[in-house]
């Protein structure tokens, strides 16, 4: 029974973690998000680490209200060392009352570990209306990972197995449920 | 007996704790509100700034929720009062999601077991054999609906059906005692009163008049729970004519001049004259089939909520025990239900079930949205569910119909 039980988790947990799909990692996710105008400080930006190998895309949030501003700004994504990994150019026709601007970032240009910045620039005024996402006083981003590696697959097994772990009443009740049904 | 419960519970626990859906952990929220001391939660919701979604419940829903929230505090934890605050869309990713999953879920749980040994004993107890009663108890702990909606979903349904499965063991020996616990039921969803009703109606052993007054029991102790809030609009406008409420009165055919013959309640009414002159009631499985007929209609010509389908399996258990060449019904059902849910457009109704094993899952986009995508009328393909799971309904409606006079 308890091979059972074993067997069984250890299936789901594996099902479920090498189903495809795309983590998300977003700084200061639980802080209230604000609006400020870019035009108030022109650029805007924030310092992240890729925290898993395979960032494919950053998702910078904006707000254009009532969709009446035309601002034109520039989205870089730079390395710690001032080298551009990728840039776009974006105006006010791009956004909705409150929309991202998308960034796809070329295939494997980035590695894990690496020491990166967002970094949102204020081009052209024309009516200083858009608004840019911020959480925390810092410019508010979520960063896409492809994560179908093996290694986020096993990253995934051992970040529930230790969830498990720390929570061992989540393991016990089975068991003891299981043994009693047997006798 | 024992040995089925023990290993249905056993299942329960090695599912529940590792699935998630946000309905179950926002109606435990409703109960911390205003340090737990809250006790009108329309009057509360409606006079302070919450950001949820306001309380579409009957009252003693609220109460029976408040009630369960000591023991999902004392598994939980002091964490899980914060963790009932955040958002539907990031809890999923806390550290102690697992034990909140299992806090939150565990009266649920015991109440699937209890149903499914108070199924066991009312079988008993109208004549089946130890055998056909286990049969039957087991066909609702195992069966894949009753899985999605009350273990894995842990949807609040399980709140009014276990009382009225208490009503219904009490029923041949405290008849009026049987009527005012589904009084109670209805209380906290209202559908028990329907099938109250309906088991009020065909109760052989009375006579019209106190059958009559067996349906007033339910309907006034129903009545009771709700009329300290009936005058205040919020409650009305809330609870009596939110859209929960009102789905049964909008499948209709138009008569002219802006009057409609409204389908669900056309049907019922039939069903329940069809029931009464054929004495339906004398017999156990007539009866159930009677409710999963009642049911059926209801679900068929709703815009229903997959989960809701658990409302139809006790009585299909029942049934199912005795008759399995039916068994068809609740295949097909359950392949309406599996349709119905993939098609939905809501990710939390099943990739987000499994968010706390991989958070990433909520990534991936809509079913619905890829078939689009495809070229498909997902509104089409929606509309035959709904068209499959009616031609269930009229299944049921038709074997009640064509019951022997007794």
């Amino acid at each position: 029974m308890l091979s059972g039980i074993m067997l069984f988790w250890a299936g789901l947990f594996l099902v479920v973690s090498v189903i495809p799909s795309k983590v998300t990692v977003e700084n200061f996710r639980l802080y209230s998000t604000l609006f400020p105008n870019l035009s108030e400080k022109q650029k805007f930006e924030a310092n992240f680490v890729s925290i898993y190998s395979g960032l494919e895309r950053i998702d910078v949030l904006f707000k254009n209200p009532n969709l009446e501003s035309r601002d034109e700004l520039k989205i870089k994504v730079l390395r710690n060392s001032g080298e551009i990994v990728y840039q776009q150019d974006f105006s006010g026709f791009n956004f909705g009352d409150t929309s991202h601007a998308r960034l796809d970032l070329p295939k494997g240009i980035v590695k894990k570990g690496e020491n990166l910045s967002v970094v949102v620039e204020l081009t052209k005024v024309i009516d200083g209306k858009l608004m840019v996402g911020t959480k925390n006083g810092e410019l508010n981003f979520i960063q896409y990972y492809n994560s179908n590696t093996a290694s986020a697959v096993v990253g995934r097994m051992v970040n529930i197995l230790n969830k498990v772990v720390g929570q061992p009443i989540v393991i016990l009740l089975p068991i003891v449920f299981g043994v009693m049904a047997i006798w | 007996m024992r040995k089925i419960l023990l290993l249905a519970a056993t299942l329960y626990l090695l599912i529940a704790p590792f699935t998630y859906h946000p309905d179950n952990k926002l109606v435990l929220y409703y109960a911390t509100l205003g340090s737990g001391k809250v006790w009108d939660i329309y009057s509360y919701l409606n006079t302070n700034y919450d950001a949820a979604p306001k309380f579409h419940y009957p009252p003693m829903h609220y109460w029976v929720v408040k009630a369960e929230y000591p023991l999902v505090r004392l598994v939980g934890g002091k964490g899980i009062e914060n963790w009932l605050r955040r958002g539907a869309n990031e809890a999923f990713d806390d550290p102690n999601i697992f034990l909140y999953n299992l806090a939150t879920k565990l009266p649920i749980l015991g109440l699937v077991l209890l149903t499914g040994w108070l199924i066991f004993k009312i079988c008993l107890q109208q004549g089946f054999d130890n055998y056909k009663s286990k049969w039957a108890a087991a066909i609702w702990l195992f069966n894949p609906i009753t899985f999605y909606s009350a273990i894995v979903m842990g949807q609040n349904d399980m709140l009014a059906i276990a009382p009225f499965m208490i009503g219904w063991y009490l029923l041949s020996s405290n008849p009026w005692v049987a009527f005012a616990i589904f009084g109670l039921a209805g209380g906290i969803k209202t559908y028990p009163l329907i099938w109250a009703i309906y088991l009020a109606m065909t109760y052989y052993k009375f006579p019209l008049f106190k059958r009559i007054l067996l349906a007033t029991v339910s309907m006034g102790i129903y009545y009771l729970t709700m009329a300290p809030f009936l005058r205040y609009e919020y409650f009305r406008t809330d609870v009596l004519y939110s859209g929960l409420a009102t789905r049964m009165f909008e499948a209709g055919i138009d008569i002219g001049l802006g009057d409609r013959v409204l389908i669900v309640p056309l049907l019922l009414g039939i069903l329940l004259l069809v029931a009464i002159s054929k004495k339906i009631g004398k017999s156990f499985v007539n009866t159930a089939k009677l409710l999963v007929a009642v049911n059926l209609i209801i679900l068929g010509f709703i815009h229903f909520h997959p989960q809701w389908f658990i409302w139809i399996v006790p009585f299909l258990s029942i049934y199912l025990a005795t008759h399995k060449k039916d068994f068809l019904s609740l295949w097909l059902l359950l392949g309406v239900m599996i349709g119905v849910v993939l098609l939905f457009d809501d990710k939390f109704l099943y990739w987000g079930l499994l968010s706390p094993l991989n958070n990433g899952l909520l990534n991936l986009p809509l079913i619905r949205d890829v078939l689009v995508a495809k070229g498909m009328d997902v509104m089409l393909l929606s509309n035959l569910l709904h068209t499959l799971a009616a031609a269930v309904g009229g299944y049921w409606f038709w074997k009640v119909l064509s019951e022997k006079i007794k």
